[in-house]
């Protein structure tokens, strides 16, 4: 059939418009730009987020287990390589700084490592108590704390009359650049890092 | 999965060597992933290794030297392992990305043609449809002045 030369014309338009957006379709499958990020929570002893502490007390007493999980997810398009530090602080202790990237200069009890593949999402049982306790001056110092069965011992922190301490969870990754692990990154000007706490108090020295 | 901790205060004596072998290894293995590639089986060996490579730091801080040195060996020979694997799973991921591009790129004229063709189809069908309806108005403005 003689094709006239306005249709034609469409013909060539729509070819042009489809090699365009099957283009950008082809580029869109090979080269996946979505928004990098890591992701991490802590979870109390149900699994969401509530329950966190025995009874629902954040006033812990020796030996009384607390249950959470910590979750990391990896959405950074790429395989990472993940460490969990995880650091018990008080009130005074200086926190993490979102603005600077600069993490808690206090030494990490503890660390979790892992290699994540994009898009995984690590979940952590973090059962933990409060082993020994020193009462210093109107101070409590906690000299003993079992994590995952793992007893931890050492002057680990003080707090006034055992309120306000923190587990502090900072999430380091590994940096090809520095070849090393680092606490924050950089996407354009913004710079990111990931950590979150949890409170509680040790206002009894003997057991429940 | 294995919960392995460090002692307080911090215990930082684990052969470095080792760290930084997991570096070098975890290194290679994100340019398998970066090539499109993927190797679930050594990430899941790398994931043993660090574990191996925790579990030694407690029994060192626990004063099992002994323990310690015998699950760095292991975590070492782990990371070996893996060291060895990465050249095929590169070679894999190279050939699947290779083999993506050139479906992704062939996928571009077709989809062009097939639509294109369709779109023909679709006009040529009308352009039928019009020359039908300019014949049957001719018919009926014929009987009309045949009336």
């Amino acid at each position: 059939m003689k094709i006239s030369s306005q249709d034609l014309r469409y013909l060539l338009v729509f070819m042009v418009t489809t090699t365009i957006v099957a283009s950008g379709v082809a580029y869109a499958v090979l080269s996946p730009t979505s928004e990098r990020f890591y992701a991490m929570y802590v979870l109390g002893s149900s699994g969401l987020v509530e329950h966190y502490y025995p009874n629902d007390d954040p006033d812990l007493a020796i030996g009384e287990p607390v249950n959470w999980t910590i979750g990391v997810y990896n959405h950074m398009g790429s395989l990472q390589y993940v460490v969990v530090r995880v650091k018990l602080l008080n009130s005074t202790l200086p926190s993490p700084n979102q603005m600077t990237g600069t993490p808690s200069a206090v030494t990490p009890m503890f660390e979790f490592a892992r290699v994540l593949v994009d898009n995984e999402t690590w979940s952590i049982p973090f059962v933990w108590r409060i082993l020994t306790v020193n009462p210093t001056a109107g101070e409590l110092l906690v000299t003993g704390i079992s994590i995952n069965q793992i007893p931890l011992t050492g002057d680990l922190a003080r707090a006034v009359s055992g309120f306000n301490y923190r587990f502090v969870f900072e999430l380091w990754f590994y940096d090809g650049a520095t070849n090393d692990l680092v606490f924050s990154w950089h996407t354009q000007s913004t710079r990111y890092s990931v950590w979150t706490q949890i409170w509680f108090n040790v206002t009894s020295t003997t057991s429940k | 999965m294995i919960l392995l901790g460090i002692m307080v205060p911090k215990v930082t004596t684990q052969t470095s060597d080792l760290v930084a072998s997991s570096y070098h290894t975890f290194n290679l293995l994100a340019g398998v992933y970066r090539l499109g590639g993927a190797a679930p089986e050594l990430v899941a060996k790398l994931n043993i290794a660090l574990e191996q490579m925790q579990e030694a730091r407690i029994k060192r801080a626990q004063g099992d030297e002994a323990g310690a040195a015998r699950l760095e060996e292991q975590a070492r020979s782990t990371i070996a392992e893996i060291e060895n694997a990465i050249p095929a799973a590169q070679q894999r991921a190279e050939r699947d990305s290779a083999t993506r591009m050139l479906f992704v790129l062939a996928s571009i004229p077709v989809a062009v043609i097939i639509s294109t063709f369709t779109f023909y189809l679709a006009l040529s069908t009308w352009r039928r449809y019009e020359r039908l309806k300019l014949y049957e108005m001719r018919i009926v403005e014929n009987k009309k002045s045949e009336d």
